[in-house]
């Protein structure tokens, strides 16, 4: 391995222009992300025809910069605007945003950019040493296992959100239910829609979430009477202090770790790991009311979460030629143009290429924490234009973002609609956390419980009797019930502490 | 920034004229781009395959050809979007077996495309993991007639081609499996991890499995063995007609002016046949019947595919 | 209390919906192959337990309407902090809706320039020639930016606007 690591690095050296390509990729990637409706998908799509001027490993060195660099990048504008960038940093914009209108946007953009390097960094190791190991163990996933995975994520539900629980469910199904738009993942048949043909795919993920935070924030800022561009102030980026960083290093490690695992899994992404996490974060904070007010922990998982997936995605791309997420399927394909086959080979017969990616990525990652705060500061002096210039600039943008992604009409009237529906559910107070856990999460709950029915033959007990979804099943239960404690015997507190203030008055 | 080309503004003026002539003059046709919908992601199979013949068509043309990626909506918008477009020979469709089904199921109207080439023409095989404990095919056959229903085949997407596929290989041989539809990455993921009995892939994206032993391919849905894999028996050779195989092809508005397809078909035949798109077909391994096929016969060709995809819908229960 | 009428019949509209999706979900096309998961299998659960929750929250916000019954005085009154602010929210509302009709018909780069600068004076902003400049600015750089750094189409309307629309991208 150390020779492969050395012919890695002589490679690297060999060819100085392989730097420029990482810091250009980065760059792109970050640029990409931050824009809503263009994904590290698009990014990295685009690019593709390029490198054909380039040798195979450059041309991935280039494509897997792209990746790293889009999913921190998306956090920018979801922490500055609420406009989640690209779907991984939806989760983000939870804490994130909240944090910037307290007027701290720089300790929002440093925690962002800090926890996506660790993570990053994180799913990079896990990938150099583990690749092959893990790739074994994450084919153990069978649907059973997928479900439990998401019934754990959207348990947290119940921990999730000051006020009322019931509103909170009430969130969670209604984005489980607006999910079932569509084709039907297993039959094939039309539900929902109406007679509308358009529908078919469903609420895509991407325009429902551009809609529900970016185009409900800036409807809810037109409503405002004073211009609040002044609240959010401090927009010098700076990384997190020692001390500050220290407080949030077991998010992070947890984070990582469930990142780069949910991005070996194959067919589930970096989205789906910040998400998780974020529901992790919550429910083993000593403070889970907390969440969504913008605290650091909120940023700091899904943000390491959905960069260690970056890695962990490529786990199972490179061991088995499977690839782990979206972006790592187009990168298949770019694979393929050059001539290289996918496979349990490749690690093998292609030692250079993967391990000089490996060091790519690493470098990437790196690269992403210097370019990261120039490009954030340079994202932040938008803030210091009036609103009535930025807020339709922001319309406009999400709107030509989601209509390129697919040049779809649809997709727009989507966010239109999702547009409208997140402006009323923030207005009546229902969590969009967990609508959004929900939308998320929904359909891999659905689609991998009834896969499981059909392979164990309709019977309930084959399906959950399985070491790993027992477990987790049985993890969700309980968190389930210690949420629902938890809320209640907050309640009793505010109702004691506001008697005994009433009799004090 | 990165733009490859930028049209002077004395070009797309003299397009705008063009476009405002009734017809515009065979000779000088094409005289600029040709967009190409498609109703899949960009990066994905159907954008690399118009990029692919894209690449010598500009060489050859002296116009480009560029893919627009409609994605989404079960292909609704695309085809919508290709409907709406003005019929003036500039704007073309990718289709595969996807256009068949939806024309099947009613969703779409093949009449409204005037088949213009079918390029490539992939292969599916039945794939099992190492350690499966069938051998060859027969053993699997004997298993499914003993028990049917018993083995589960993983497919991508549901009521999609691989459904088809399989729908057709349940009526054809009798031996009865069960298919789990699942997202493409899954699919493989599930069946190494031994969660279904089979998959139903085609060669390319098997192939790195296939090489490093991890899968065994147990049969092939084509007319001849594949010279990659000689040990692998064809569907056919076993007496099962099963040799449905998803295809990639170029389709233009019904209504499209004779000489255009005529100009276009002897255009888009020039850059098949170029050493670079002949490259890119072989590093994807859909080299082995991607015969090319001209308007008429590949009309023919999907009067076909129409009449089988009816029969084998019929019979999963998808259309009355 | 405004607030209080709204939830209550932001709860009942849901809990009519859940129903309403419940037997929608009923009345699926059977599948031979999977009836025992059918496609109706996962939307009865999640809008069975909804119209649960939502029963008891049109239940509960009803109670506490009544508790504060005497609150119901004031629901129908705006203040004028409100109907300001609704004001401007519905014509943001109204703006891109617009925005979106006219994004289809005559294409991206006429419709962007006019929303932009119509949606500029929903919120309070005094320089007029700035608002122009940017607009036109801005319509400028995502034209260039989309059509020609990353050859992805944008709305080219329909009719004359198509042929218009063609001369630039």
């Amino acid at each position: 391995m150390l020779e492969a690591y050395g012919s890695a690095l002589a490679y690297l050296f060999g060819n100085p222009s392989s730097f420029l390509l990482i810091i250009f990729s980065v760059i792109w990637g970050i640029a990409f992300g931050s824009v809503p409706g263009l994904t590290g998908i698009v990014g990295v799509a685009l690019l593709i025809p390029f490198t054909f001027v380039f040798d195979p490993t450059a041309g991935l060195l280039l494509l897997a910069g792209v990746y790293v660099g889009s999913t921190f990048g998306g956090s920018i504008s979801a922490i500055l605007f609420n406009t989640p960038g690209s779907p991984e940093a939806a989760c983000t914009a939870l804490d994130g945003y909240p944090m910037a209108k307290n007027g701290q946007a720089g300790k929002a953009l440093g925690i962002a950019l800090a926890s996506s390097a660790i993570g990053g960094i994180f799913g990079t190791i896990v990938l150099m040493l583990l690749a092959p190991p893990m790739a074994q163990f994450a084919l153990n996933f069978g649907p059973p296992e997928y479900f439990a995975l998401a019934v754990l994520g959207i348990t947290a539900i119940s921990a999730i959100g000051g006020g009322s629980v019931l509103k909170g469910l009430v969130a969670g199904l209604l984005g489980l239910g607006i999910a079932t738009v569509g084709l039907d993942p297993i039959t094939g048949t039309e539900r929902y829609t109406f007679g509308n043909l358009s529908l078919l795919t469903g609420i895509s993920f991407v325009p429902a979430i551009i809609g529900t935070f970016a185009l409900a924030e800036v409807l809810q800022r037109a409503g405002e009477r004073v211009s609040t561009k002044d609240v959010i102030t401090d927009v010098s980026t700076k990384l997190p202090s020692m001390k500050e960083f220290l407080a949030t290093r077991i998010t992070l490690l947890r984070s990582s770790v469930i990142g780069s695992f949910i991005g070996a899994l194959p067919g589930v992404g970096a989205t789906t790991a910040a998400f998780i996490s974020y529901s992790e974060a919550v429910r083993w904070s000593k403070h889970p009311e907390k969440f969504g007010t913008g605290v650091a922990e909120g940023i700091a998982a899904p943000e390491s979460a959905n960069n260690s997936a970056v890695g962990g995605s490529m786990i199972p791309l490179l061991a088995l030629g499977i690839p782990g997420s979206a972006t790592t399927a187009v990168m298949l394909g770019g694979l393929t143009i050059h001539g290289i086959i996918p496979g349990p080979l490749l690690m093998e017969t292609n030692t250079q290429l993967v391990y000089t990616v490996f060091i790519g990525m690493f470098i990437a990652n790196i690269l992403m924490l210097i370019f990261g705060i120039r490009m954030a500061r340079y994202f932040a002096l938008v803030l210091k234009a009036p609103y009535a210039l930025v807020g339709p600039a922001i319309v406009v943008l999400c709107m030509t973002g989601v209509y390129a992604l697919n040049s779809n009409i649809v997709d727009v009237g989507v966010m239109l609609a999702m547009g409208a529906f997140g402006f009323l559910l923030r207005k009546l107070k229902y969590p969009i956390a967990s609508f959004v856990i929900g939308l998320v999460l929904g359909p891999i709950a659905e689609r991998s419980l009834r896969q499981g029915l059909v392979i164990a033959d309709y019977n309930y007990w084959e399906f959950a009797a399985r070491p790993i979804t027992a477990i987790l099943l049985l993890g969700s239960i309980a968190s389930l019930a210690y949420g629902f404690y938890g809320q209640w015997k907050r309640h009793q507190q505010d109702r004691q502490s506001q008697v005994a203030a009433k009799h004090a008055g | 920034m990165l733009s490859l080309k930028t049209i002077p503004t004395a070009v797309a003026l003299a397009a705008a004229t063009l476009l405002s002539a009734p017809a515009a003059l065979a000779e000088d046709y094409p005289s600029r781009t040709v967009e190409v919908i498609h109703a899949y992601g960009p990066g994905g199979g159907t954008d690399r395959f118009v990029r692919a013949v894209a690449q010598p068509f500009e060489e050859i043309a002296g116009q480009s050809m560029v893919p627009i990626a409609i994605q989404g909506g079960g292909g609704m918008p695309a085809y919508a979007n290709f409907l709406q477009r003005r019929t003036d020979g500039y704007t073309m469709k990718a289709i595969s077996p996807d256009q068949i089904i939806a024309h099947v199921l009613g969703r779409q109207d093949m009449g409204e495309f005037q088949p213009l080439a079918r390029v490539q023409y992939d292969q599916g095989m039945i794939v099992v993991p190492a350690d499966s404990p069938f051998q060859t095919i027969d053993e699997f056959i004997a298993h499914a007639r003993e028990n049917p229903g018993d083995l589960t085949v993983g497919i991508t997407g549901a009521a999609g081609f691989d459904d088809t596929a399989m729908g057709l290989w349940n009526i054809e041989t009798g031996a009865e499996v069960t298919t789990v539809p699942f997202g493409s990455s899954e699919m493989v993921s599930n069946t190494l991890g031994g969660q279904v009995d089979a998959m139903h892939e085609e060669f390319g994206p098997a192939r790195g499995l296939i090489e490093s032993g991890d899968m065994r391919p147990l049969v092939v849905f084509s007319d001849e063995r594949l010279p990659v894999l000689p040990d692998v028996p064809t569907a056919k050779e076993l007496g099962y007609d099963v040799t449905l195989g998803r295809w990639r092809a170029f389709a233009m508005p019904a209504d499209a002016d004779p000489d255009h397809v005529t100009k276009m078909f002897d255009l888009v035949s020039q850059a098949v046949a170029s050493d670079a798109y002949q490259e890119v077909q072989e590093q994807a391994a859909l080299q082995y019947r991607s015969v090319l096929l001209g308007p008429d016969e590949f009309a023919e060709f999907i009067e076909q595919e129409i009449a089988t995809y009816t029969e084998v819908l019929t019979a999963l229960g998808l259309v009355e | 209390m405004a607030h209080r009428l709204l939830d209550l019949g932001f709860a009942a509209l849901l809990f009519g919906a859940s129903i309403f999706l419940w037997f929608v979900a009923d009345s699926f096309p059977e599948s031979r192959r999977f009836a025992q998961a059918d496609a109706d299998y996962w939307p009865k659960i999640i809008f069975g337990i909804m119209a649960l929750i939502t029963g008891v929250l049109v239940i509960r916000s009803f109670l506490e309407m009544r508790r504060s019954g005497d609150a119901m005085q004031g629901a129908f009154t705006m203040s004028d902090d409100f109907r300001y602010t609704a004001l401007r929210i519905a014509a943001m509302g109204g703006l891109i809706l617009l925005y979106f009709w006219a994004f289809q018909t005559t294409g991206f780069i006429l419709a962007t320039f006019v929303f932009l600068v119509l949606a500029s004076f929903v919120i309070p902003y005094r320089n007029m020639g700035m608002r122009f400049l940017f607009a036109a600015t801005f319509t400028v750089a995502l034209v260039l930016f989309f059509t020609r750094a990353l050859e992805l189409p944008l709305p080219r309307g329909v009719g004359v606007f198509y042929d218009l629309n063609i001369l630039f991208y």
